[in-house]
């Protein structure tokens, strides 16, 4: 125990040596500030940022640019909650969540309250991931390992069920909406056949729908169309409370809602596909069931915040540990980031903690550097962000539809998404005004296509054995918990004892 | 507004309507068997999923507590739309700068009343912003000004 | 304007050349050097290198390689514009819809054999005139280390003991992956279960979770797992051995006539002038043979091994003939006919 200690201590000491050097330093604010640039910025993802500054990071030494680069990932990961909260705009599926919640308390007023709760969960979770990392790294990465198709359908249906728990209105509704999610998600080339499935011919439509295009319409222009038609359009967005800061009973809630995120981040983070959109819905969720009362939710809870950031930050992280210690990246954005290593010549894999030592626990080192210098870089901006949105309205939106026209631009460089968004924006419109929310369609979307390639894998390995989901302990005890929580939602008389079980 | 019209019996509709739809335009998508599935195997069942639920939704919606409909404006929705579309045919052959000019009034019919003058002052900070940001700052491949044939 | 540009292009100061080109841009759109500047020589503006694919693939990294090396040769900025989709068919669409000037020019790939026969909207390759060849990643065929399958000669026996059972990890039909397993298919006379995938880095997890026997994946993907003994990687579709598995003996090697896997050509619109082409095709297969720059391709995994546009015709014609069939047999020609 205390040789591991002393390891560990080594190592981090040797992670510190690196990162703390000033070159280093630097490259890791610059990530950091161009990083929460973008993502402020609807649209303009990080994955969009790491390709642009690919090429600078040419003339820079390997850990350098691994550093500048993992900066911009989890700045834009930052400055994409601070969109969704202050205007309700989620410029990536982790984001999502942020916006339920953290929406509604900027709409009631608590906006700089919203902003401190997910940058100090954010915080939270970031220094718990690197820790863990740093003892865990390949021996955590090895349980991805273990996980084969029938398990990734297990883990999916498990999603898709707590995104039902998520919705505040009729379930059937938002049971309805996930399962239209998933049609939507399956329009496109079908992997395993190569076949085209309602493309009707528009070659846009090839690759499939595009999430950002989709969520930006759902959420961010029926919102705009909802304000304008029902609000003062000559006053702002929110007026500001009484308060800019958290208050202590803000801080009760947040903790405990913020440790159980960033758990479940990690879990569910590591897995292959996860990275960190199950875990935040994963998250609020859980927080929405464990709740006194649920009904706070989408009001503007706390912890409806809190939770699904720290959540989405400990899945952004911990989707290293795979990539670094398997050379198998989890997500998009850590595709890019081998890309990056690999012009430099590193490749990623199982002998990476070996071979470059200082690389590796450089980055570590220096992801709960850059989580510090968010923080530090963005609590004194939170008055800004306030007076910001309390700008008259009739200013700011056409500011923010022009911003999202050309982030959803940027991703393909192609204008049909745009005009996606817009489709996507009169159905959201449409949805909101039946008492069907967008966000459970949103988890569909995006868990829509891995769910039938696994699910057709699975079976196509078992050879149309429906069994394998529970032969496999994994896929089996999964389901399970799928099955009992769907049981919770749905069967009223069990609802009705829990509810007086917490009432004696 | 009769008592049927109300939230939950036009999302039944809609989803069934969706359901029924993909079902149609998919019926020449192969299905395939378990061990081998075709293409349309699982959007298929999730249309039938949409149907049966869409019918399950409309079927609340007969309850006399169904919520009603919340009466919406037509302009809103289609200022907002028209701000969107008109940037997307614009930017392309016209450049940013025309593109956010189109978008912004189109954007302004949204709120009644608002006088020429003062959508083009926030129009030009924002092409200006704009250009600052992700033109020249970030390098984005988008061109500012129209191009001329030639 | 010709003279500003070498100075700018040669320093690493990304931004700053940005500027440039969009200060150029607003030049030439206003029309101020509509039509001097083609005749004081070429190339006269910024170079757009569509790369069909997103950001950070191995077609991007290849291709923003030699865009930062070549526009130090070619006197302007090569500007690489990431156009996904379709398989690559929608940037590849819009390179051939430009003008063809020589100021656009496009990243083509085995993908593009497929897809003009299979999407009726995608161009044919006789849309793209070739202007050099970039490299080849050919595919390495590897097996589980779970799996009791040492060499290739276990492997045929294998996949000849249990036909249609031994299970491969591939992309989907018509992929470069794939095409490769089913080329595999016909070459050794065997008969396998393909499973797609999609992408290759799931292909990899699921060589070492166990739940395929074997994968067909480009050498970048696998070399690691291999030397660490978590996979065995048993024979390159290559004409020679790669750097990173240099160990694995190739399929000729081992008596087996089998090339396949991913290849890279640089391309423009039918119709640019011959004399814009050759210059484009001197500059660069200048950039593609310069030591340093093969060095630093190498260190990211790729070989280049430049042809001129004449090898490149050719190489294309035959990689058209063998895969015809395949895709054939597969029923998935249904844009056109050969």
């Amino acid at each position: 125990m205390i040789e591991l200690a002393g390891a560990l201590l080594g190592n981090l000491a040797q992670g510190f040596g690196v990162a703390m050097t000033p070159v280093n330093l630097g490259l890791c604010l610059l990530g950091c500030l161009l990083g929460t640039l973008v993502g402020v910025l609807p649209g303009i993802g990080p994955t969009a940022t790491v390709a642009m500054l690919m090429p600078i990071t040419f003339y820079l030494e390997p850990t350098g640019a691994l550093i500048m680069l993992a900066g911009v990932f989890y700045g834009s990961q930052y400055g994409g909650s601070t969109t969704a909260i202050l205007v309700n705009l989620p410029g990536e599926s982790s984001s999502v969540v942020t916006c339920l919640d953290g929406h509604a308390m900027a709409r009631g007023g608590r906006a700089g309250a919203a902003l401190a709760i997910a940058a100090l969960a954010s915080l939270f979770a970031g220094t718990v991931t690197t820790l863990a990392i740093a003892v865990g790294g390949p021996a955590i990465a090895s349980v991805a390992l273990l996980f084969q198709s029938p398990d990734y359908v297990a883990v999916m249906v498990l999603g898709l069920v707590a995104a039902i728990v998520l919705a505040h209105g009729s379930l059937v509704k938002a049971m309805a909406m996930i399962v239209l999610g998933v049609f939507i998600g399956l329009v496109g080339t079908d992997v395993t056949t190569g076949e085209q499935r309602y493309t009707f011919g528009i070659a846009d439509l090839y690759d499939g729908v595009g999430f950002v295009p989709v969520a930006m319409g759902l959420f961010g222009l029926s919102e705009i169309m909802l304000n304008l038609e029902s609000r003062a359009r000559d006053g702002g967005l929110a007026r500001l409370r009484d308060r800019l800061w958290p208050s202590r009973d803000d801080f009760r809630s947040a903790t405990p809602a913020t440790v159980r995120g960033t758990l479940l981040g990690i879990v569910l983070g590591i897995l292959p596909g996860g990275g960190s959109t199950i875990p935040s819905f994963a998250a609020y969720s859980l927080e929405k069931k464990l709740a006194r009362d649920p009904s706070r939710f989408g009001q503007g809870a706390v912890e409806g915040v809190a939770a699904p950031e720290a959540a989405n930050n400990a899945g952004a992280r911990a989707g290293f540990i795979p990539m670094l210690a398997l050379g198998i990246p989890p997500n998009a954005i850590m595709a890019l980031l081998v890309g990056a290593m690999m012009i430099h010549g590193i490749q990623p894999g199982p002998q990476i903690i070996a071979k470059q030592p200082e690389l590796f626990w450089g980055l570590v080192v220096s992801m709960w550097i850059g989580n510090l210098m968010l923080v530090v870089l963005n609590l004194p901006l939170i008055g800004l962000w306030v007076r910001l949105i309390q700008m008259p309205y009739r200013y700011l939106f056409p500011a923010i539809i022009v911003f999202c026209c050309i982030g959803v631009y940027s991703l393909r460089n192609s204008m049909m998404e745009v005009v996606f968004m817009a489709v996507a924006g009169v159905a959201g419109y449409v949805l909101r005004k039946l008492g069907c929310e967008p966000a459970p369609l949103l988890l569909g979307l995006i868990l829509g296509p891995m769910l039938e390639e696994n699910f057709r894998r699975s079976l196509s390995v078992s050879g149309g054995d429906y069994m394998i989901f529970l032969q496999r302990p994994i896929s089996a005890s999964l389901l399970a918990c799928a099955v009992l929580l769907l049981a919770f939602v749905l069967l009223p008389g069990v609802r009705r004892q829990r509810q007086r079980l917490r009432e004696d | 507004m009769p008592r049927w019209f109300n939230q939950d019996t036009l999302a039944g509709a809609l989803f069934l309507a969706i359901g029924a739809g993909g079902l149609v335009a998919g019926r020449s998508l192969n299905v395939g068997t378990a061990d081998a599935m075709g293409e349309g195997y699982v959007p298929l069942a999730a249309c039938w999923l949409m149907v049966g639920l869409g019918v399950l939704i409309a079927a609340g919606g007969l309850r006399a507590s169904a919520p009603a409909v919340e009466p919406g404006r037509l302009r809103p929705l289609l200022a907002v739309t028209a701000a969107v579309l008109a940037f997307a045919f614009t930017l392309e052959p016209l450049g940013v700068v025309v593109a956010i000019f189109a978008s912004a009034l189109c954007a302004a019919r949204a709120v009644p009343g608002v006088a020429l003058r003062s959508v083009l002052l926030p129009a030009i900070v924002l092409s200006l912003a704009v250009l600052a940001i992700f033109v020249w700052g970030l390098g984005l491949p988008l061109h500012a000004l129209p191009r001329l044939p030639g | 304007m010709n003279q500003r540009h070498p100075a700018t292009a040669s320093r690493p100061v990304r931004l700053r050349r940005r500027l440039l080109s969009c200060a150029m841009a607003a030049v030439a759109a206003t029309g101020i050097m509509a039509s001097g500047a083609i005749a004081q020589g070429f190339p006269s503006q910024p170079i757009t290198m569509i790369v069909p694919w997103p950001p950070g693939g191995g077609s991007d990294i290849a291709m923003r390689l030699v865009a930062d090396a070549a526009s130090k040769r070619m006197g302007v900025p090569v500007v690489v514009v990431n156009r996904p989709g379709a398989g690559g068919t929608i940037g590849l669409k819009e390179m051939a819809s430009s003008k063809p000037d020589g100021h656009t020019i496009a990243m083509v790939a085995t993908g593009a054999v497929f897809a003009q026969y299979n999407n009726p909207n995608a161009n044919a390759l006789s849309d793209f005139e070739p202007i050099a060849f970039f490299g080849d990643d050919p595919v390495v065929l590897s097996v589980g280390a779970k799996t009791s399958i040492k060499t290739l000669a276990d492997y045929l026996a294998a996949a000849r003991a249990n036909p249609g059972k031994l299970r491969n990890g591939n992309d989907q039909p018509g992929g470069s992956s794939h095409v490769a397993a089913s080329l595999m298919e016909r070459t050794l006379g065997v008969k396998i279960n393909k499973i797609a995938y999609a992408g290759f880095a799931p292909t990899v997890q699921a060589l070492l979770s166990g739940e395929i026997d074997s994968a067909t994946v480009p050498a970048p993907d696998i070399s690691q797992h291999h030397q660490s003994g978590a996979a065995r990687s048993l024979a390159i579709a290559g004409t020679q051995r790669h750097f990173l598995l240099p160990d694995v003996p190739t399929f000729r090697e081992q008596g087996i006539d089998f090339i396949a896997g991913t290849w890279r050509y640089i391309a423009a619109p039918r119709g640019t002038p011959p004399d814009r082409l050759a210059i484009l095709e001197a500059r660069l297969l200048e950039t593609m043979r310069d030591k340093g720059f093969i060095e630093k391709a190498r260190a990211a995994g790729f070989i280049v091994e430049p042809m001129n546009r004449a090898d490149t015709a050719r190489r294309l014609a035959a990689e058209d003939a063998a895969m015809y069939p395949v895709f054939l047999e597969a029923g998935l020609v249904r844009a056109r006919q050969k």
